[in-house]
């Protein structure tokens, strides 16, 4: 028997289970988050919902296998919702936010900003690339034609 | 008739401009004062004054260029000052009143003219005004190492009104041999073409003063009542002497003499020593006699008889191309085993007409299978080619007349191609007694000639065997412009002074010129070949050729040659349009164009041969080539490469666009705190 090969498939189930772990913890924090904010007010965790559909439209439009859609407008649009319900929460009134144009303008103002930078980043990335490229082949061409003064024609390789 | 009394002609040319030459500033020649008694074939005589000694009459050999002259005999004679000698007082290329340049000799003038062969002279008078006189003179000649090779009775001379004795004439203007009638050379070189004797053996001149005192006494040229043919043949079967006269007719007190003189077997033949201890009273040895042995059935060849192997090859040689159908048939070979006195001859005969040439052109082998027969036949005669007959040492001036002459061009260059002269002297058992040294560097310089007869080269060819062979002839190449141009010096001023005429705006030389700079220069093929064609030279070559006139000119020439160096500039642009580096080959054309009208070819050469600068032009020009071909590369990658260039930036975007929000959102967490507890 391989004992390498029954180590490496060790570490694989390990990292595996440890991934899965993980997720769990993860699942777990959210659920209890979850219940602590029903706890609080029943609307507050539908503003939460609510909240997420941009997310949930993100994740849809996105091609498979990416998810920088989705984590651009989920960052942002979290960064909003989360400060608002754990404010209302700790204010210790119930305060209703599906009704206040105030949080959902921040949350859509977020979603916006999410939305705008994935689409806008790689647009910007494809100018400055396309820039450099010319920038490039400008100094190449320079180049070469500094050769061609001082060799000829003949400098060409035919 | 004395000289002095000659009708002068006017002393102008056709303009009525007097034009006088002069020689080395001294000697003043009279072109239209003609002396008729020294003017021969190839050789006009003039009338000359030394400025120095304006009474003292001499008179100018002038040379038409026709035949070699004998610049080496010159060189020698000169100064020599004997009574039976018209001495050769100085020589030189002058300005001919045609415009040319010509090679005059001075020479004491014979102010009692020509001696004339009209009536027999006593024994005595020959001894007395003839042999004595002449041995005299013969003596100094030898002693300087050359021959006469002119003596013969037209050729005697009175110094003096009333002299007693007779003066030897000029003997230099023409190749060796070259006036003289058959009868006054020996049977070796009598056979050979007037131009193709060479310079021969001093006891030659003793067969012809022998000869001339025979002719003395008898009043006559001797042999005079005979055919060429006929007297050739009668002197190779009876001996020389034997064929013009009965020897018992000859006077006994000269008799001895004139055996010792006139005989065939010039190891027998008398010396100058032995003649002078016969003139004292002494009695030196005799010759043999004549072997005269000869077939009592003749062989009938182009109407002659002849009755030995020797008389038979000169048939063969005179009328080759009967004799090609007598070889080939079996009576000659039958009535040489049978009748020749020469028992070795048939066998001889058989193995050299079984030999086989290789690399024949054209209809010679006909022509070689004769040549090989008279070999074998008469080893000591002239090589005999296709109706030419050359003594292998008479080569030199038998192919400048057959440059003058193009029918005998191809003789020429046949008989130098096939090997014929090295041939000839591998059969004579005279040439085997020489020196091995002698013998092999002979062969080499045989070898040579044949290579360069047969070469393609346009520098080599029969051009090139001329001035090899003749190391004094002026070179024939009309870019000459007529100058006589035997030296360096000469050669030097005549290319300057056509270059200047703008005829050429390169070297583009002929191949009398090509040919004469290598055999005087020993210049290298590819150099030779860029001053004959320029646009098809390498650079390599094309600097040999500046060096060369550079050489040349720091060598022999301190004066500016601006001809020469423009034409030095032409090759040298060339050689920098080579060179790839344009800022380089910029720098290179400046100063050359700078430094061309200074006439100095070594400043040109200097700039355009610089060590190495070509190796790292190629190399630099190399390594260009290769960045340029990267850029290419790598220009077109980039230009490719737009759309996956594109994608990529696009994924790297939205990547960025997820660690951008994620970092966004601290602050946009903040943000909100903020705005919200302030609401």
């Amino acid at each position: 028997m391989n004992v390498f090969a029954f180590r490496a498939s060790a570490n694989n189930r390990s990292a595996s289970r440890a991934g899965t772990n993980g997720r769990a913890a993860i699942a777990a924090v959210v659920l209890g988050g979850l219940i602590v904010i029903a706890a609080s007010a029943l609307s507050y965790l539908v503003f939460l919902v609510l909240a997420t559909l941009p997310i949930v439209a993100a994740s849809l439009l996105e091609r498979p296998g990416q998810r920088q859609a989705t984590v651009s407008v989920a960052a942002l649009t979290m960064s909003t919702v989360i400060p608002l319900i754990l404010g209302a929460i700790a204010s210790g009134s119930e305060r209703d936010l599906l009704r206040s144009p105030t949080a959902w303008t921040f949350v859509v103002t977020s979603a916006c900003i999410g939305f705008g930078i994935y689409l806008m980043l790689p647009v910007l990335a494809v100018w400055v690339e396309d820039m450099r490229a010319n920038a490039r082949l400008r100094k190449l061409r320079e180049r070469q034609q500094a050769l061609a003064a001082d060799w000829g024609p003949e400098v060409v390789k035919r | 008739m004395a000289l002095d009394t000659l009708a002068r002609t006017a002393p102008h040319d056709g303009h009525g401009v007097e034009r006088d030459v002069v020689l080395n500033g001294q000697y003043e020649i009279y072109p239209h004062e003609p002396i008729a008694p020294l003017t021969s074939r190839g050789v006009e005589a003039f009338r000359a004054v030394d400025r120095r000694f304006p009474t003292v009459s001499c008179a100018a050999l002038v040379c038409s260029g026709e035949t070699a002259p004998r610049v080496d005999a010159m060189t020698s004679l000169r100064g020599l000052s004997k009574p039976a000698l018209l001495g050769v007082l100085a020589f030189g290329p002058v300005n001919w009143p045609d415009g040319r340049q010509r090679l005059a000799v001075i020479h004491s003038a014979p102010n009692a003219g020509k001696f004339a062969l009209t009536v027999p002279l006593k024994p005595a008078q020959v001894v007395e005004a003839l042999l004595r006189p002449m041995a005299a003179a013969l003596h100094d000649i030898h002693a300087r190492g050359t021959t006469h090779r002119a003596i013969r009775p037209d050729n005697l001379f009175m110094r003096e009104p009333g002299a007693t004795t007779l003066t030897l004439g000029p003997c230099v203007t023409t190749p060796p041999g070259f006036g003289q009638p058959d009868i006054y050379e020996p049977v070796r070189t009598a056979i050979a073409d007037p131009a193709a004797r060479g310079n021969g053996t001093a006891k030659d001149d003793m067969f012809a003063l022998g000869m001339t005192a025979l002719a003395l006494l008898l009043g006559r040229q001797p042999g005079s009542e005979y055919d060429r043919d006929t007297l050739m043949i009668r002197r190779l079967e009876l001996g020389s002497l034997g064929a013009v006269v009965e020897r018992s007719s000859m006077p006994r007190e000269i008799i001895d003499a004139l055996d010792g003189l006139t005989a065939d077997d010039e190891s027998e033949r008398w010396t100058v020593v032995s003649l002078q201890k016969w003139l004292n009273g002494g009695r030196p040895d005799q010759p043999r006699s004549y072997d005269a042995s000869h077939a009592l059935v003749p062989y009938q060849i182009a109407g002659k008889a002849v009755r030995n192997a020797r008389s038979l090859a000169y048939a063969l040689g005179q009328h080759w191309v009967e004799g090609v159908r007598h070889l080939r048939e079996e009576a000659l070979t039958r009535w040489l085993r049978d009748y020749a006195p020469e028992r070795t001859a048939a066998p001889m005969l058989d193995h050299a007409l079984s030999e086989r040439e290789l690399n024949v052109e054209g209809d010679d082998n006909d022509a070689l299978m004769v040549s090989r027969a008279i070999m074998v036949l008469d080893p000591e005669g002239p090589i005999r080619f296709r109706g030419a007959a050359v003594q292998p040492h008479g080569l030199g001036p038998y192919i400048y007349e057959a440059m003058k002459n193009p029918e005998k061009r191809a003789a020429a260059t046949g008989l130098l191609r096939y090997g014929l002269p090295q041939r000839m002297l591998d059969r004579r058992g005279s040439e085997r007694r020489a020196s091995a040294r002698r013998v092999t560097r002979q062969a080499i310089n045989f070898e040579r000639l044949r290579r360069w007869a047969q070469s393609s080269e346009p520098w080599e060819g029969l051009e090139r065997c001329l001035y090899d062979l003749n190391r004094d002839v002026p070179c024939l190449s009309p870019m000459t412009g007529g100058r006589w141009v035997s030296g360096v010096e000469d050669l030097i001023g005549a290319l300057d002074a056509y270059a200047l005429t703008g005829a050429a705006t390169e070297p583009t030389l002929d191949a009398h010129l090509a040919a004469f700079i290598g055999a005087r220069f020993e210049a290298a093929g590819d150099t030779l070949l860029t001053l004959m064609k320029p646009r098809e030279a390498d650079s390599d070559a094309t600097l040999g050729a500046i060096r060369l006139f550079a050489e040349l000119q720091q060598s022999y020439a301190s004066r500016p040659l601006r001809g020469i160096t423009q034409w030095c500039a032409t090759l040298a642009r060339r050689v920098a349009e080579q060179i790839h580096h344009r800022p380089s080959r910029q720098k290179l054309i400046a100063a050359i164009e700078q430094a061309a009208p200074l006439g100095n070819v070594a400043t040109i050469l200097k700039i355009v041969d610089v060590p190495g600068l070509r190796q790292r032009d190629e190399r630099a020009f190399s390594a260009a080539r290769n960045v340029h071909a990267q850029l290419s590369f790598e220009i077109q990658a980039i230009e490719r490469g737009v759309e996956a260039r594109r994608a990529r930036a696009q994924q790297r975007g939205r990547d960025n666009a997820a660690l951008l929000s994620a970092a966004g959102s601290v602050a946009m967490s903040f943000l909100t705190l903020m705005l919200d507890n302030g609401r």
